[in-house]
This record gives structure tokens, C-alpha cells and sequence, in this order.
């Protein structure tokens, strides 16, 4: 079967340290976007990413107008939307029954991962939608997902949005599971503390055609480790694979990879994991950074933030650099410590669930 | 074309008993740990359908639900504001979408890619969709598809926020299939329609496939919606319908039962918000 192409044309994205352009300039200048905050638990400090309490779905449409209006596109009436979130409406319903201290008007509706892909339907009026919830890699699965169905002709536009908004649950919970930095974290770091929770808000509008101003998404792969719910595979078995299936389904081989956008969340075991599976497979020796000490970890958002971000590495033709790391723990790996412009060609992107759910997504310039 | 090879349900309606612990126990009792009941009702049903079959280890898993694992949430917010403690580190990673999946995948040795869907309307629809994409494309052999809802109560305030009828009875399930491209040994094909369709689209639909097709209507279709979608067609209906009550993923539990127990083909009907979606399912020569 002839496959269809697939085109990142327009993108635009908010976390805590602004919209995209604001996100390059963080992390091309190290310039972190994470506070310590008590405001959820008031008896522990925890490192945090948050851009606008309260607002997180007026910032949903706004960064999805954006896209629309970067587009080709008059609407979104002949485009699909496809949603990759952990967290959905739980928010929502944190607030009604934090408020009212009961059940009784919590809106299965609202609660669902399905209420942003609502939220966005009635905005946009999309011919249809799709969510999908594989918490930290919800929105790399979108992003396989678009790309599968264009390659399949089933659409020729699909606008993928990873969306996660902070709540009690999120940070408290990641907290009770002792992964929580109280600082900003530090991946890949020697003696690592701990991920920051953030939240994220990531649109891309994928196409069948091309533009002046398309990334190619060559390539997508998903494994599961089916080893432990919280734990990675410690031989990195399904990290690699996911990498090394990706790669081939862009066509090409691991040592045309100029640079890996890792999911580098800064705790001890994805870390070493991570480090383990680039050193593996990529024996080219080629950059290796996490941007999540600038973002924090914005969870379900955070395969498509890093789409955009591993995008903008290709076209600024700049790698980005590994910030707040003064001691890697695996020496094997590049880990660059400033940005460095080189000629990039291709970008393999990952992103790491509980669950041992992984998936790569390959991104290339266009030729 | 793609095939089902295996089948599996467990379902049960609003008033009867279903002791998932218990059954899923006796099957392995080491898996019982840290799993609560939504998580051992998807294995209870995944494992219906594959038993201690060795699977290929790339098989990948979809899995759906609609509401996803509601009771963990209650727990986590009694935690909160009943006995003013923190998350417990289980019920916060069973509040994931994935863990089901995970453990599913755990039990049957899967590494592929594992997926799940979650949305109010068309949810078995819309994952069957996917996977038939990937199984056309080529991009997967064999995938385990499940979908997973459990009963949530008072079913009165369930009921109305789902949008369906007083009288009809909600229930829960667990319902999975094993899907492939491989014909040899298949118990059916499933073809899920790519596009929705109105009120017009489907009646015409049904009128261009062959009379002898039955046809069964999800709980959402309602019976002066089916009388205007029939119109006047001496055609059979396939009444799932009363060994099961209302959820999100009855769909399969409706397909589940046709290749258990019907003949010929079946097209299956579903509503959400005046939008219709059609699946048609044919039957194999069974040896």
C-alpha cells in the first residue's frame, strides 16, 4: 500500500514558560520555568511548572486558535482532532467536590479525558475526535495515531493537542509515590531527585500536504515493557525497541538520528533507563537532552510539547541544551551542555508511561 | 479484511452479582495484589477470550472504556477529605488509564504497542477503528482489543448523565477479542465504517446490504429511532440486549455474543448525539 506522507505544518504551544517562541528561548538560554510551591500540599514544597491557574481551557482554545490561524485552513470542519491527556476534566471535578465536599454534582462528562476534545469540538466545530489516555505518553500515541490514519488516507488534516492541567491529584500523588523534586529537576544528573509536575497545553495541525513551513513526521513506534507498573525494564528492553521500531518506520537507520529528545523526567529510574536504551541503540553517540528542567513534566501534554520542541530543533538547525546537569551519571551519553547549531536532519523524540508504555516519534526535515 | 479469532465476555446488570476477586483469584492468585476490581475485571475478560494461550509477543493491546476507572477517584478524594491523607501510592497509580493495559499486557506477555481509549460515545467503535487501521496498514499482525466499564451507583444519577432512559437497566463488562489479519482459523471478519453517518446515510446503508443481515441497535438507539431506521424491512434483530445491561462498551458485548451464538452476519448500530456508526460483523464456516 502507498503510504501518504505526513507534514507538521503549524504548531503552538503554552507551558510555564509561555507560548513557543517564549519555550525556545528558555531552553536555548537554560532558563528554567519551574517555582517551588506549597499551594497543594501545604506541609511539603514541591517544584512545579503552572502558567495560569484556572485558565487552562480558555488556553486551550486560544492555543488552538492559534494553530488554526498559522494554518491553510479556513476551519476545522474536514479535520479530525485527536486528543492525548491523562488528567481530562479531573480537575473539574476536584474543584465541584473540594467546594461542595460530596459527589452528588460531579458530571461524568466533565470528568471524562473526553471533555477536552469537547471542549475544542464545540469551539471548532472538527468533523470528529479522538482521545487517548496512556498518561505520559497520551500525546505521543496521538501523534502515532494522526500519522497512521494519513498515512492511511482516512484524513488528510488532524490536529493533535496534548493537554494536562495541574491538579491535587497529579502532584499529590506523584508526591505519595516519592518521585516529587522539591527543586528543579535535574535529569540525567548523578544523584537526582525527582520530576516536577507542570502542566502543558501542545497543538499541532499534521497534513497530507506539504508547506513551506513542514517538519516531516517520518516515523512513530510504540512497545510495552510488561515488566513492572511503576518500574522501566532495568536492561531497557522496551525503551530500545520503541526507538529501534520508529526508526525503521521512518525508513531510515539509528545512525541517521542527529539528536534525541529524551523523556528525561529527572528521577532515578527513568533516567538510567533512558540513558541505557540511547547508549544501546544509538552507537553514532549522538545529542541526547531532556528540556523537562525547564518544563517540568507536563505529562500527557508532554509528547506533543516535545513534537514541537524536536520541530523547532530542526528548523533553528540548533540543538538543545541539557540544563541544570553539572554531573552526568552515564558517561556514554552526549549530553550537550550548551546549545549547538549543527546540521540536523532528523530528531527521534520519546516519551515513557507508567506501565512500561513507551513510544518514539521521528521527526525530519523536510528534503 | 480483518479477522477475530478469539472471543471473551464477562458482563453482568444492575442487580446481580458479580464477584470478579473471587474468580479472578482462582486464576491467578498472585495477581490479586494491588489490582482493585476494575483492573481484575479487565483481566477477568481478557482472559476469557485467551485463556493460557501463548500470544505473539508484538501483539499490541487497545483498550476502551468510557468512564475509565471512576471508583479509584472516589477513593482518592475520600483520602483527601474523609480522612485528610494523601494520595495511597496504589490508588493513585491505579487512577491511570494505562494500568489496566498494563496489566493485561503483564499477564499475557505483551510488548507491543498498548493503547487506551477513553470517551463517552462510539468508544469500542472508535478503538475497533483504530485497530482496523493499523491491521490494514499493515502496521500490526494481531491485536487483543478490550473494552472495560464498571457499574458505578446510584445508578439514577448514572443514568441521567448518560444520557439513557430510566427504564432501561445499566450494567458493566469487560469484553475483548482477538483481532488479526491472519484468515486460518478465524471465527469472523469485522468491518468497522470509517465515517459516522446521519439518520439517512444509515437507513440507506442498511437498505444496500444483503436482507438476510441482521441487525442489532446499541442502548442508545431508541425504539421510534430503530422503527425509523428499519422502515417497514422484514429484517431480523439480534436481542443482546436482555442479558446485558447498559455501558459505554456494550458494543462488543453485543458482537462478542453474535459470534458466540448467532449466524450469517449482523450489522450493528450504535447512536451518540444523532450520529449513527455502523459495524458489520460475518460469521465463518466453523470446523
Amino acid at each position: 500500500m502507498q503510504k501518504n506522507r505526513v507534514f507538521v505544518n503549524a504548531y503552538e504551544s503554552l507551558s510555564c514558560v509561555g507560548n513557543t517562541a517564549e519555550l525556545m528561548a528558555a531552553i536555548y538560554s537554560k532558563q528554567s520555568g519551574i517555582t517551588i510551591d506549597t499551594s497543594y500540599m501545604s506541609e511539603h514544597q514541591a517544584g512545579l511548572g503552572s502558567f495560569a491557574p484556572n485558565e487552562f481551557f480558555s488556553s486551550l482554545k486560544s492555543v488552538t486558535r492559534v494553530v488554526l490561524e498559522k494554518s491553510n485552513l479556513d476551519d476545522f470542519s474536514n479535520t479530525l482532532l485527536v486528543v492525548g491527556s491523562s488528567v481530562g476534566g479531573i480537575g473539574k471535578s476536584e474543584q465541584i467536590f473540594f467546594k461542595e465536599k460530596n459527589y452528588k454534582n460531579i458530571n461524568p462528562k466533565e470528568h471524562a479525558i473526553s471533555v477536552i476534545s469537547d471542549a475544542l469540538n464545540r469551539e471548532f466545530g472538527f468533523k470528529d475526535s479522538r482521545s487517548i489516555s496512556t498518561a505520559c505518553t497520551s500525546s505521543a500515541n496521538a501523534l502515532m495515531l494522526a500519522q497512521r490514519l494519513i498515512n492511511l488516507g482516512a484524513y488528510e488534516n488532524v490536529v493533535v493537542v496534548g493537554a494536562d492541567a495541574l491538579c491535587y491529584t497529579t502532584v499529590c500523588g506523584f508526591q505519595a509515590l516519592g518521585v516529587l523534586s522539591t527543586q528543579q529537576c535535574t535529569p540525567f544528573q548523578e544523584g537526582r531527585v525527582g520530576m516536577n509536575v507542570a502542566e502543558g497545553i501542545a497543538a499541532l495541525l499534521l497534513q497530507k500536504v506539504q508547506t513551506d513551513e513542514s517538519v516531516e513526521l517520518c516515523g512513530s513506534a510504540g512497545s510495552s515493557d510488561a515488566f513492572h507498573m511503576t518500574n522501566p525494564d532495568p536492561e531497557a528492553g522496551g525503551a530500545i525497541a520503541c526507538m529501534q521500531k520508529a526508526v525503521e518506520n521512518a525508513g531510515l537507520k539509528t545512525t541517521d538520528i542527529d539528536y534525541v529528545n529524551a523523556h528525561g523526567t529527572g528521577t532515578q529510574a527513568n533516567d538510567a533507563v533512558e540513558a541505557l536504551a540511547v547508549e544501546t541503540l544509538f552507537t553514532h553517540n549522538p545529542y541526547l537532552s531532556s528540556t523537562k528542567a525547564i518544563t517540568g513534566h507536563t505529562l500527557g501534554a508532554a509528547g506533543a510539547l516535545e513534537a514541537i520542541i524536536s520541530c523547532e530543533v530542526i528548523k533553528q538547525q540548533r540543538i538543545a541544551p541539557q540544563t541544570s546537569m553539572s554531573k552526568a551519571e552515564n558517561r556514554q551519553v552526549n549530553l550537550p551542555r550548551e546549545a549547538i547549531e549543527q546540521q540536523i536532519r532528523y530528531v527521534i523524540s520519546n516519551s515513557f508511561a507508567f506501565g512500561g508504555n513507551n513510544t518514539a516519534v521521528v521527526f525530519g526535515a523536510v528534503k | 479484511m480483518i479477522y477475530v479469532h478469539n472471543t471473551g465476555s464477562v458482563t453482568r446488570k444492575e442487580g446481580e452479582e458479580l464477584d470478579v476477586k473471587a474468580q479472578w483469584k482462582t486464576i491467578s492468585p498472585t495477581m490479586i495484589r494491588r489490582t482493585d476490581r476494575f483492573i481484575q475485571l479487565a483481566l477477568l475478560g481478557a482472559y476469557q477470550a485467551i485463556g493460557e494461550t501463548a500470544l505473539d509477543k508484538d501483539t499490541a493491546l487497545f483498550m476502551a472504556s468510557g468512564q475509565g476507572n471512576l471508583a479509584v477517584f472516589k477513593r482518592l478524594r475520600d483520602q483527601r477529605y474523609i480522612h485528610k491523607q494523601p494520595p495511597k501510592p496504589v490508588d493513585f497509580i491505579n487512577s491511570l488509564s494505562n494500568t489496566s493495559g498494563f496489566y493485561v499486557a503483564q499477564y499475557f506477555d505483551l510488548h507491543g504497542k498498548n493503547l487506551n481509549v477513553s470517551r463517552l460515545g462510539f468508544v469500542a467503535e472508535i478503538t475497533l477503528l483504530l485497530a482496523q487501521n493499523d491491521l490494514e496498514l499493515g502496521k500490526e499482525d494481531q491485536v487483543l482489543l478490550g473494552g472495560v466499564d464498571e457499574l458505578q451507583e446510584p445508578a439514577t444519577f448514572t443514568k441521567r448523565t448518560l444520557g439513557i432512559s430510566d427504564e432501561s437497566l445499566l450494567g458493566e463488562g469487560s469484553n475483548w477479542m482477538l483481532l488479526s489479519r491472519e484468515h486460518e482459523g478465524a471465527l469472523a471478519t469485522i468491518d468497522v465504517a470509517k465515517k459516522k453517518m446521519d439518520l439517512s446515510e444509515v437507513k440507506a446503508y442498511l437498505q444496500s446490504i444483503d436482507p438476510a443481515c441482521k441487525v442489532a441497535f446499541g442502548f442508545r438507539c431508541t425504539e421510534p429511532m430503530i422503527r425509523e431506521i428499519i422502515d417497514g424491512e422484514e429484517r431480523e434483530r439480534f436481542l443482546y440486549n436482555e442479558a446485558c445491561g447498559f455501558y459505554e462498551t456494550e458494543t462488543l458485548y453485543a458482537l462478542n455474543s453474535f459470534i458466540k451464538e448467532g449466524e450469517g452476519e449482523l450489522l450493528f448500530i450504535n447512536v451518540y448525539e444523532e450520529n449513527f456508526r455502523v459495524i458489520k460483523v460475518s460469521l465463518l464456516p466453523r470446523f
